[in-house]
């Protein structure tokens, strides 16, 4: 007996599976680690650029006593009646200082006049 | 012998700086304890006399005016020992004063001379008196005298005070003197620039001087106006004023010689 044509067995074509895409779970670790980098490359180049500027900077000067200004003496800062009447004025200075605007010890006595034996 | 009289010499020689060196206001210092020994005198006779005076006026007995009597003589007494003490303080005062003119000390010794010559009088007519109306009597008369003067105490006292300022401005009008005639005898004293700083100087003081000059007298009107005065409050009042005036003419005459000083400083330096 033959047995009877099968028809070619015809696979049936396989619809064209399209390449799986990679999960998102797998991108985010690369997205964090990109952004991660940008902002460590601005955080970086920021630093950089601030450490720039400050060494541009001059240094502040170490602070120094004030030098005494010295002034030439007159011709007549020497002579004896300018020394005498330096000391002089000195002197009166300090007396001015001490005058009393008032002295107590000039205020007349408080005198009880009426006798009061009139009642 | 000889040699015990060097000796002494010596001695004398040697001991005379401490008299010279003695204040010249120990008359005054010690008038102003006697007067402040009297015023404690006073105090405690008058406390006597008004605690006499209260018994007599509440009992009336013979003993308690008898009393009365005694201590009213005492007080009146007291007072009028008390009023020439101070007075003898202002003579003294008058006598070390350096700021008024002469003329001036002997119008005012001569205005406490007076009153002395009442409290004398007042005290040597004390013992006569034999009644509490006598006594009244007696009393009345200072107690008429009292407000003139109070007056003359009073602006007497603030004349001195006036007159301790006075005799320092004449100081500075000496040491200004002194100052302008160096910077005439000087000149050049630097650069034509220092020279008109200087110049500006004397400018400054001398009108501010003005300006000290006119306080004064205007210290010295409201002193006249003391001695005018009809009461005590009154006195009391323009001798208050006299002595705001007197701490303004302080305070400008300080600002004075700073200035002065500021002068010789200008003429001390070339720059």
């Amino acid at each position: 007996m033959e047995e009877p044509i099968q028809p070619p067995i015809q696979i049936p074509d396989q619809p064209v599976q399209p390449v799986p895409k990679r999960p998102f779970s797998v991108w985010l670790p690369i997205v964090v680690g990109l952004f991660a980098l940008t902002l460590g490359a601005l955080v970086a180049s920021v630093q950089i650029m601030q450490t720039l500027s400050r060494a541009a900077a001059p240094p502040a000067p170490t602070p120094l006593p004030t030098p005494t200004i010295s002034r030439s003496l007159s011709s007549i800062a020497t002579d004896s009646a300018f020394l005498l009447l330096e000391s002089s004025v000195s002197s009166l200075s300090g007396r001015v200082g001490a005058l009393p605007t008032q002295d107590t010890t000039l205020t007349p006595p408080v005198l009880t006049l009426p006798l009061g034996f009139q009642q | 012998m000889r040699r015990v009289f060097f000796v002494f010499i010596l001695l004398v020689l040697l001991a005379l700086p401490t008299f010279l060196a003695l204040p010249v206001n120990a008359s005054s210092q010690q008038a102003y304890q006697d007067y402040l020994y009297q015023f404690d005198v006073y105090r405690r006779d008058l406390s006597d006399f008004q605690t006499a005076r209260g018994e007599y006026l509440k009992f009336q007995t013979l003993t308690s005016q008898t009393t009365a009597l005694e201590k009213t003589k005492a007080m009146l007494s007291q007072r009028a020992t008390l009023l020439r003490t101070y007075l003898l303080l202002l003579t003294e005062r008058l006598n070390e004063d350096q700021g008024l003119t002469t003329e001036e000390q002997n119008r005012y010794r001569s205005l406490v001379s007076a009153e002395v010559n009442f409290a004398d009088r007042q005290k040597t007519a004390v013992p006569a008196i034999s009644s509490i109306e006598q006594a009244t009597s007696h009393s009345k008369e200072l107690e008429a005298r009292y407000p003139a003067l109070y007056a003359t105490m009073r602006g007497i006292g603030s004349e001195l005070l006036a007159g301790a300022v006075v005799a320092r401005v004449s100081d500075f009008d000496r040491l200004f003197g002194d100052a302008k005639t160096l910077i005439g005898s000087w000149q050049p004293l630097g650069s034509a620039e220092k020279q008109a700083t200087i110049d500006r100087w004397v400018v400054v003081i001398t009108n501010k001087r003005g300006l000290l000059g006119q306080t004064l007298e205007t210290v010295r009107s409201t002193d006249q106006k003391i001695f005018n005065a009809l009461y005590t409050d009154e006195a009391n009042r323009w001798a208050a004023e006299s002595a705001k005036t007197v701490a303004t003419a302080k305070q400008q005459f300080i600002e004075l010689t700073a200035n002065l000083a500021e002068l010789l400083a200008a003429m001390r330096y070339q720059d």
